[in-house]
């Protein structure tokens, strides 16, 4: 393309070459147009507008739009991406950061029910749910909350995690880094009385996550005999804007 | 700049077109390039497209874009801030900034932080570690109180208040830029043994455009018999973040 305007005329009474150089300046509007000094035969950039404030075009047709910060590093691309998800995405020194699609990036996994049965061995975790997600290097928030399920009236629906274990602690991980650890060591009673109860919502953010393929876990360590029961959960990751 | 255009020469046969007609007409496409009616020598305003649906422009490279809906005062503008050296798109509503998009991570979150505070019977006690500074861009702002990634199975990670009957209720609060000023208040809860807490969330629906500090203050609370009791956050971190 022409990055440059070399020549616009200005024309005098009685001069030679008329229709040359009326072409010559019609030249400058035909294939790629940049914008054109008002005082001398150049283009200029960063000084010029496509329309003003109270005088706007109607619509724009464009395939992308280069927008330019301070530096002409700084450079961030507004297009319509050509992909299977339809999306329009927001480029920053061409790589993809934003990605505004029909649906959001999320990932999430149900589990109907799962019994976590106790260990007397530390650390020995048991993954519930995995929700993989790829992202565009921002943070991502993880969510355990009650799934959907049709409710019979007649019947009792748990929808959490619901345990009388005094030794309980959950883990939210990112592949091999642990992002969240909770450990309840008397969740239920200070005084060793067990108590049933449940835990409905489980919130976090990964503040280190880097652009790329990622998998989410979540995983329980019930310390004692009793068992935890994890009943109509659902586990949702979604990248943040 | 120029918002209109005062003249636009129509060249006729049998008629010299002359030198200075020329210039004119010439003129209109040179600095500012405005939409040009097609039937009189004025400027237009939202009746013209730049391409067409079947004959589009490839790119547009520009600094901002400003879209104005069917008032002057209604109107949006997306630009490259050309201020924060790290790069940012923002979109602005009749010229306040109402989105930042970064092209990094737009949580602000604090390091992990522990502290136990002996319940004062009145006042608040300050966590450490807890403050975080964000700009809202006039929607609310939130909060997630998480714990952090270490690992141990010798004491609990999270929140936890022991206690057993009540003079006053022990609080979670969030201040924004000074102690009196209390953006959510989480408290009251009535248990009387020891009350674990893995997480909780904080709405500042009243961020407005500001750049605000916020930290976390706490009341234990205290017992029919004036005894107050400790509240522990262990390995826990702060986050806020921008409603979009």
């Amino acid at each position: 393309m022409a990055n440059t305007v070399t020549s616009f005329h200005t024309f005098y009474p009685s001069t030679s070459g008329f229709a040359v150089q009326i072409l010559n300046n019609f030249y400058n509007f035909r294939g790629d147009r940049i914008p054109i000094h008002t005082a001398t035969a150049s283009s200029t950039t960063g000084t010029y507008d496509i329309g003003a404030q109270t005088k706007n075009w109607n619509v724009g047709y464009f395939s992308f739009a280069d927008m330019v910060g301070d530096t002409t590093t700084n450079l961030w691309r507004i297009t319509a991406a050509s992909e299977t998800l339809p999306s329009l995405m927001v480029l920053y020194n061409s790589t993809t950061k934003y990605k505004f699609s029909k649906t959001p990036n999320w990932s999430f996994n149900t589990v109907t029910s799962q019994t976590i049965n106790g260990t007397t061995t530390n650390n020995s975790f048991t993954t519930i749910f995995t929700a993989s997600i790829t992202t565009y290097g921002r943070n991502v928030f993880i969510s355990l909350l009650p799934a959907f399920r049709s409710v019979d009236p007649t019947t009792t629906e748990l929808t959490s995690i619901y345990t009388n274990s005094t030794s309980l602690a959950y883990r939210i991980s990112r592949d091999s880094q642990t992002i969240s650890y909770f450990y309840a060591q008397d969740l239920i009673s200070g005084s060793g009385t067990t108590i049933s109860t449940s835990l409905p919502f489980l919130d976090a953010i990964d503040n280190s996550v880097t652009a790329g393929g990622h998998t989410y876990r979540f995983e329980i360590y019930n310390g004692i005999s009793n068992t935890v029961l994890v009943e109509n959960m659902r586990m949702v990751v979604r990248e943040m804007v | 700049m120029s918002e209109t255009v005062t003249s636009f020469y129509s060249f006729r046969n049998g008629r010299p077109a002359r030198s200075s007609e020329m210039n004119t007409n010439f003129i209109n496409f040179k600095g500012d390039v405005l939409p040009i009616n097609t039937d009189t020598e004025t400027s237009s305003h939202q009746t013209h497209n730049v391409g067409s649906s079947d004959y589009r422009w490839t790119g547009l490279y520009c600094n901002n874009f400003y879209f104005t809906a069917n008032t002057l005062t209604n109107n949006f503008q997306i630009e490259a801030n050309r201020i924060d050296t790290t790069g940012s798109l923002k979109i602005l509503y009749s010229s306040v900034e109402s989105y930042n998009l970064r092209p990094y991570k737009n949580v602000t979150c604090t390091a992990v932080f522990s502290q136990s505070i002996v319940g004062a019977t009145s006042g608040w006690g300050l966590i450490s570690g807890s403050t975080l500074t964000i700009q809202a861009h006039g929607r609310p702002v939130a909060f997630l109180i998480f714990p952090g990634p270490a690992e141990t199975t010798s004491s609990f990670y999270g929140i936890t208040m022991h206690t057993t009957t009540f003079a006053t209720p022990p609080q979670i609060v969030i201040f924004k830029n000074t102690i009196t000023s209390i953006v959510s208040n989480f408290g009251g809860f009535a248990v009387s043994q020891n009350y674990r807490i893995p997480c909780s969330r904080f709405i500042d629906s009243t961020a407005g455009n500001t750049l605000s500090t916020y930290f976390i203050g706490v009341k234990p609370g205290e017992n029919t018999e004036g005894s107050s009791y400790t509240f522990i956050f262990r390995n826990m971190i702060l986050c806020a973040y921008d409603w979009v």
